[in-house]
């Protein structure tokens, strides 16, 4: 590897955050649904992965990843069916509402100290990743190299299936609800059916960029649900929506501000949020970079 | 204690928190109506009007006595009319041609610049202001010892609540702000100015956050992030409520309020997921509110 560790680590949280933002991207840009779910759904994944490594004793990472989307999926698919119905600011509330229980029933059920991911790759648990069995590693060497490319591999499948969606049928239906929902209807499209799939789709690959997260910190606890974060994660997502991986670039320049202005001083909110103040009020209707520049100067002359 | 001064507790609890939530709930339901943005950024008006009354209260109280609290009260009033100037000027005039996505997250940046602008200037530890609470004293009602200062808050709370409805229904100011919630064009149309409405509403709106911390603030005493917790609260005040409804703050906040009480005293650790659980199957039941605005 070409980084040292500091970078390579922001990197795969920044790829982390990443699927989080293209799936969630996708749902801003074709549904026109603002979540602040994810936050919940991330961490329902985050959760299947520590749950099954620590009591499961499942060593088996592909598994393990499988097993979180699948979880996600089904709670983003109730979750989908309840509030899917709703639009707008209704619909941002719902999810705000829903995540809230998660938060509550996963402080509940497992308690305010989260659970530690005993998955370390040793000698009396050797760990499976893409079929291969991995022995006496140091964690710090596994995660730097396997895990890295196993990200990349997430990522990549994340931005290749979420371009698929957003060209395909299903994709242009659920625009052209967006854009109206009455002549839609009139079409013959089932809006809440195509509203329910894709935030179930979205939601499911944020539980796989949750599980993986839990893979790298090493530890899951209930209070990763703040809406904070939720909000966080939608600054991410509408940035550079004209292209699929456009969210990526939001995310890693959200995280290397938070970082940079965290070193710089402890007030680093007060950074974050007259950053995004400032952002998103230059930003025009498409919000992108080269846009973006362009207004920040406008606005600041 | 025996079952009926605890059910008058049980009572006296809510209504105090029914009246803190109607000032904060009427505040976003204000600028909903007008500006159709949830304005998340009404969580740190109510921590600056804590902290402002905290410090107003606790240097004035040797000299004034009980004057400090209206001494207080003041102070926030005019602080939050300066306030809501800067910020209309700077901020909430530019929002109304944004997506819906960008309004939330500029007030929300907001939210976190403020918030931590309060840790900078008066920092992280809790400010006390708990002078008339214990001056004051507890009053004995049919044998239920009661802070009379709760008493207190709960009929000033009540009196603010009152003033506020007349101020929407009865003045000239309220008729101008319904009429623009109804059609911003029409409204326009008809002569009245939008932006100077825009601009008082969110006055209105700020003022009734700042008093909302003022009033709440010699029981819990100044905390960064008293406001956001007020704010969460009153989300579920105006889903329940119906958003933008003016009648649905006040049935919203006692519903809510009474919630909180029967979950706090009966399943205490799952106090929050209680009010949510009752937020989401009223919406499954009626999606828009309990009191829907007129459309």
């Amino acid at each position: 590897m070409f980084v040292n560790d500091y970078w390579l680590n922001q990197i795969s949280y920044g790829l982390i955050y990443g699927i989080v933002a293209i799936s969630l991207g996708f749902l801003i840009y074709a549904a026109g649904l603002i979540s602040l779910a994810h936050i919940a759904l991330f961490t329902v994944g985050a959760y299947t992965v520590a749950l099954l490594n620590l009591y499961w004793e499942l060593y088996n990472l592909d598994l393990l990843i499988i097993y979180s989307f699948l979880s996600s999926l089904t709670v983003s698919t109730i979750l989908g069916l309840i509030s899917c119905r709703y639009t707008k600011l209704h619909f941002i509330m719902l999810t705000f509402a829903l995540s809230e229980v998660i938060h509550a029933i996963i402080h509940y059920t497992y308690g305010a100290t989260g659970l530690p991911i005993p998955l370390v790759v040793s000698q009396s648990h050797p760990t499976t990743i893409m079929g291969t069995t991995i022995i006496g590693q140091s964690r710090i060497a596994f995660l730097r190299m396997v895990f890295f490319n196993y990200l990349l591999l997430w990522f990549v499948l994340t931005a290749v299936i979420f371009t698929v969606f957003r060209e395909s049928p299903f994709g242009k239906a659920l625009r052209a609800v967006k854009h109206n929902e009455e002549r839609s209807a009139d079409v013959g499209l089932n809006i809440y059916l195509l509203r329910t799939i894709g935030f179930a789709a979205s939601g499911a690959f944020t539980g796989v960029a949750g599980g993986l997260w839990s893979i790298l910190s090493g530890l899951v606890d209930p209070h990763m649900i703040h809406w904070d974060v939720g909000m966080e994660f939608l600054a991410y997502s509408v940035f550079m929506q004209n292209i699929v991986v456009g969210p990526y670039f939001g995310a890693l320049l959200l995280n290397i501000l938070r970082e940079w202005s965290g070193l710089l001083t402890i007030h680093w909110r007060l950074i974050l949020g007259v950053f995004l103040m400032l952002s998103m009020m230059s930003a025009s209707k498409s919000y992108d970079l080269v846009k973006l520049l362009r207004n920040l100067g406008g606005f600041l002359k | 204690m025996n079952i009926f001064s605890t059910i008058l507790l049980f009572a006296l609890d809510s209504l105090l928190f029914a009246n803190i939530l109607v000032l904060v709930s009427l505040g976003i339901n204000a600028i909903y109506g007008i500006l159709r943005i949830l304005n998340v950024a009404h969580g740190a008006f109510i921590t600056l009007g804590a902290y402002t009354a905290a410090i107003t209260i606790s240097a004035l109280y040797p000299f004034l006595g009980f004057a400090a609290i209206a001494a207080a009260v003041s102070f926030c009033a005019v602080l939050s009319i300066a306030m809501s100037y800067v910020l209309h000027l700077s901020v909430f005039s530019r929002l109304k041609n944004k997506l819906d996505y960008q309004q939330l997250l500029i007030t929300f940046g907001l939210l976190l610049a403020l918030e931590e602008v309060v840790v900078v200037v008066w920092g992280s530890s809790p400010i006390q202001a708990g002078n008339p609470l214990t001056i004051l004293g507890s009053v004995n009602m049919f044998g239920l010892d009661y802070p009379l200062y709760n008493v207190f808050v709960i009929v000033g709370g009540t009196v603010c609540s009152v003033v506020v409805w007349l101020f929407i229904y009865r003045l000239k100011f309220g008729k101008t702000v319904r009429a623009v919630a109804f059609s911003y064009e029409l409204a326009s149309a008809m002569g009245v100015n939008i932006e100077k409405t825009f601009a008082a509403t969110l006055a209105f709106s700020m003022l009734l956050a700042f008093l909302a911390g003022a009033l709440i603030v010699p029981i819990t005493s100044a905390i960064p992030g008293l406001g956001v917790d007020m704010l969460l609260l009153s989300f579920a005040v105006i889903v329940v409520g119906g958003l933008g409804s003016i009648k649905g703050a006040y049935i919203g906040s006692f519903i809510v309020a009474v919630t909180r009480s029967l979950a706090v005293t009966f399943l205490p650790r799952l106090e929050l997921v209680v009010i949510y659980l009752a937020v989401l199957v009223l919406l499954l039941i009626r999606p828009k509110g309990l009191v829907p605005p007129v459309e």
